[in-house]
């Protein structure tokens, strides 16, 4: 079986089996629409780009540091220099000159006469600040093609110091550098290169100039960091556990057999629950096989009751049959339940476990009794007369038994009302303070749009969604003078819909080139010849309305090209938006305008993986306590009510006593938090068995179980020490249940077995 | 050849040091009050116009807060520069003072570069323009030109040229338009109550 197992491994590493190692997935979060789908692209094609901060205090310096980085970067195989986003020239949109009006000149043509438009024009020609049209008095005469093209771009806030952008930020200017991996990068390899690149790129900057200031924002730091600290964790506390458990062990059984056939029972278990999801799934996902193998771990009971218990092989085997049997029974029957769970990644794990678990069992069962014999590897005396105190020191009055029980519940009950719930999968990730702080900083100073938060707006058409853009652009700038967002922006705003540039067509040809109208004004008022507005009029006539694909060529570079995008039905528009104080404002006013006929909707993705993942939780534990009925169940029909209920009792007591301790020290309960009390209940399931089951090898049987909370405590508990929050949890949770299951088992322990 | 590279170098850092030299006389010449006044007189010249475009009135520049820029002909208008933002405001004391339609970048950059040309603040311009400067018996010249191509479209150059204060400003804007603004500086007095109800702090 084991062979066969190998192979179905083999065959599904051959042929190159997918495993799903994006976690998001694993918990039921995924894209929900093709919406989701597109904004999913989009993130995942910014997560190669880094943004590198160079910050001076003197702008000479600044520039030398900056050509310094530069020079570095064009040396570089791993970076790229990309250029920094900016409007094309307003020069190619001379050609459309009648047909384009800035929102403020839009509303300002509604209400204005032509000798207002007139006077306007040529006041401006006398102030000082009529230079600030890009196209000169000639070709825009009214400034409003200047005034459009200005108007297409937010206000960041960026001087370019040639072609530098620089933005002064704590006490210094800061030059912005944006960089680009190659996409030989990608992975962990991939952001090991770039963040050496990146360091280089500080050294190579700072030797230039000494007291520059580097600060840079990488995805690839974050996962470098997080990658290096989880590895660095994992070899330190993995061979602390490998070291302890071998000690202990040796120790115990002066022989190294008992590690070997222990670990030969958990591989072949692990094997063989690879091959059953491998077999039965089409994708695996990473964070199921993670978890499986760590539930595998219950198997290490099996190996370790017939190494305690005495005889040879098979009077070991027929002593410990029947509580491995019903083990093995009650903990597949709860992990049955999670077949039901809501996401696949649940149901893998639930495979795992069971397939993992019998496959170790009849490892246990039918090779390791023949390495056995009755004179052979058998536990020191001492390890038994340990049990044997242990036992006797048992509180001989069951008050004692009530007061746990009722203690627990109570102070797990009270602490459960004070639990709290997180589901945020970052905390999957360890980012050190210092690089958080950093991209704070990055962010502050470089500003931009929340990459999370958005405002969605879908149409049948390309042109209806245009113009429902330029319905909501009152609505918009009444939330950003009201202080709810600070700014925002669509496409609508550099390309108006075709039924919006006809009527700034008719409105200005009404207004300002029909003959006697403010263009025949202003050439009255200037003295000019009569060629002078001729040749203007000639041009408005000539105006074209700005297109679709003329405006996408033009826009290339910018981030309008990603701001539409036609989807499977519709035509989808962003309204990206910055600084939101008051997200609540912001929805209501979205339903408003839905009820007005406008498909606009707010859209948090974080807040939205939480509560998909909110919901997977809740299912996931929902599917939990069914499956608890159903182990009662199993336990009843063996024990009675009575015993099924004294049997489940440590189980209960763990996972209420873990919950209820979280609850008071103010820890959250999470998705990991749930998969460490799988392995709780599976384990403290076993002791409670076990203890029933032991008959007249109760001092061998509670060493056995000891052992097995050690070893646990030794190999999972260890996790409880990690920095990755997951992972801490993970541990912290195990430790948790672990050692109030054992204390429970050990306080309702039963002399007199199943007969009694 | 060693020898002939050392002399390009000594020759390019004595150039700069030379520029910088001239923009430290022509700021040592400019006289210091915080206050200037007079009159002036804006030459605005357009390809497609035959003559200049003439405007005139009076000027209030206060060195580090602001400016207050009244045009009397040939048709009315005000503007203000202060706390960074430029205001402009037609049909006198009635009516109320309103940003162009600069947008907020344009404002920004607007407002600084009135305030820095009329005040000679040249030093703060560094980032935005290459500067040169000359100077002679008769005063001096710095000549800005902007460092990026997005400044560019706006503004090819621009020429200030002075003794103790800023006497002459031209823009070139390109494609044959220009402006020329001709400053006469009224000998130093403090604001009236009109002016700094206009400067005042917001």
């Amino acid at each position: 079986m084991i062979a066969l197992a190998g192979l179905l491994v083999g065959l599904a590493w051959i042929n190159g089996q997918g495993i799903e190692t994006d976690i998001r997935r694993a918990f039921g979060v995924t894209a929900t629409d093709d919406v989701d789908r597109w904004l999913e692209d989009q993130t995942a094609a910014s997560l190669g780009e880094t943004m590198v901060l160079l910050g001076h205090a003197e702008r000479d310096q600044l520039r030398v540091a900056v050509r310094a980085a530069r020079e570095f970067v064009d040396s570089s195989e791993v970076l790229q220099r990309q250029p920094w986003a900016r409007p094309p020239p307003a020069d190619s949109l001379l050609a459309h000159r009648g047909h384009l009006l800035s929102a403020g000149d839009w509303q300002r043509v509604q209400h204005a006469t032509a000798s207002n438009i007139a006077a306007e024009a040529l006041r401006r020609l006398y102030a000082p600040t009529g230079m600030a049209s890009s196209l000169g008095f000639d070709a825009d005469p009214f400034g409003t093609l200047g005034r459009f093209a200005s108007s297409r771009w937010p206000d960041a806030g960026f001087e370019l110091d040639g072609d530098i952008p620089i933005k002064a930020g704590q006490g210094v200017d800061w030059a912005v550098l944006r960089l680009s991996t190659g996409a030989q990068t990608f992975g962990l390899e991939g952001a090991r290169h770039t963040v050496a690149a990146l360091d280089a790129l500080a050294a190579a900057v700072t030797a230039v100039v000494a007291d520059a200031r580097y600060l840079d924002l990488s995805v690839s730091r974050h996962t470098d960091r997080a990658a290096e600290q989880s590895k660095r964790e994992m070899s330190r506390i993995g061979v602390l556990s490998i070291i302890a458990i071998t000690l202990l062990l040796g120790w115990l059984f002066r022989h190294p057999g008992p590690l070997v056939l222990t670990v030969l029972s958990i591989a072949s278990g692990m094997l063989i629950g690879f091959a059953a999801v491998s077999l039965l799934f089409p994708r695996l996902h990473l964070i199921a096989m993670v978890f499986g193998a760590a539930l595998i771990g219950i198997a290490v009971d099996y190996a370790l009751h017939l190494l305690i218990a005495p005889g040879d092989g098979q009077q070991r085997l027929r002593a410990v049959m029947p509580g491995i049997s019903l083990g093995l029974l009650t903990t597949c029957v709860a992990f049955a339940g999670l077949l039901m769970a809501p996401f696949e990644s649940l149901r893998q794990v639930a495979v795992f476990a069971m397939f993992g678990l019998g496959g170790a069992c009849l490892t246990v069962f039918c090779v390791l009794p023949r390495w056995l014999r009755a004179d052979g590897l058998k536990p020191r005396e001492a390890g038994l007369e340990f049990a044997e105190r242990l036992l006797a020191g048992r509180p001989k009055s069951d008050r004692w038994a009530v007061l746990w029980i009722v203690g627990l519940l109570g102070v797990g009950a009270a602490g459960l009302l004070q639990l709290q719930t997180r589901d945020d999968l970052r905390a999957m990730y360890f980012s050190p303070p210092e690089l958080i702080a950093q991209a704070r900083t990055v962010r502050a100073i470089v500003g931009g749009w929340d990459a999370s938060q958005m405002l969605v707006v879908r149409a049948a058409e390309r042109q209806s969604l245009l113009e429902s853009l330029e319905r909501l652009e009152p609505g918009l700038d009444d939330l950003k003078r009201r202080g709810v967002l600070r700014d925002y922006l669509h496409v609508a705003r550099s390309l108006p819909s075709q039924r919006r540039q006809q009527l700034v067509h008719d409105r200005l040809d009404a207004l300002v080139y029909a003959p006697g109208q403010a263009l025949d004004q202003l050439a009255a008022d200037l003295n000019a010849p009569d060629t002078w507005a001729q040749s203007r009029r000639a041009a408005f006539n000539d105006s074209t309305p700005l297109r679709f694909d003329g405006w996408r060529e033009d826009m290339a570079g910018t981030p309008y090209p990603d701001l539409i995008a036609p989807l499977a039905d519709a035509w989808v528009g962003l309204v990206r938006v910055s600084d939101v104080g008051d997200v609540e404002a912001v929805v209501q006013w979205a339903a408003a305008q839905r009820a007005s006929g406008v498909d606009v909707r707010w859209r948090d993705t974080i807040a939205a993986a939480q509560r998909q993942l909110a919901a997977a939780r809740q299912g996931a534990a929902r599917v939990l306590v069914l499956a608890a009925a159903a182990v009662l169940l199993v336990l009843g029909l063996r024990y009675g009510t009575r015993g099924a209920v004294t049997v489940a009792l440590p189980s209960l007591l763990a996972v209420v006593g873990t919950l209820g301790l979280c609850g008071w020290l103010g820890q959250p309960f999470t998705v990991f938090r749930l998969f460490a009390l799988l392995l709780v209940i599976g384990l403290s399931i076993d002791y409670a068995v076990f203890a029933r089951e032991a008959g007249s090898h109760a001092s061998p049987t509670l060493l056995a179980i000891a052992l097995s909370a050690l070893t646990t405590l030794l190999s999972f508990g260890l996790l409880g020490l990690s920095s990755t929050p997951a992972l801490a949890e993970f541990g912290s949770t195990v430790v948790l249940g672990v050692v109030i299951a054992l204390a429970s088992t050990w306080l309702l322990w039963r002399r007199q077995g199943v007969a009694a | 050849m060693i020898r002939r590279c050392a002399w390009v170098a000594v020759l390019w850092l004595w150039g700069l040091t030379a520029a910088a030299s001239e923009l430290d006389v022509v700021t040592a010449q400019l006289a210091q009050e915080s206050i200037v006044t007079g009159q002036f007189t804006q030459q605005r010249r357009v390809a497609s116009l035959p003559f200049p475009l003439v405007s005139s009135g009076e000027f209030v520049l206060q060195r580090e807060q602001g400016l207050y820029w009244h045009v009397l002909t040939p048709a009315e208008s005000e503007l203000r520069i202060r706390d960074g933002q430029v205001q402009e405001r037609i049909g006198g004391e009635a009516s109320t003072w309103a940003a162009p339609p600069l947008g907020e970048q344009g404002n920004r950059m607007t407002a600084r570069l009135l305030t820095d040309l009329l005040s000679g603040r040249f030093a703060s311009l560094d980032g935005l323009f290459a500067l040169t400067a000359d100077t002679s018996d008769d005063g001096w010249r710095v000549r800005l030109v902007p460092r990026s191509e997005a400044s560019a479209a706006y503004l090819h150059a621009i020429s200030v040229s002075g003794g103790a204060h800023v006497d002459r400003v031209v823009l070139d804007h390109g494609a044959g338009e220009t402006t020329t603004i001709r400053l006469d500086t009224a000998p130093a007095r403090e604001l009236t109550p009109r002016e700094r109800d206009i400067l005042g702090p917001p």
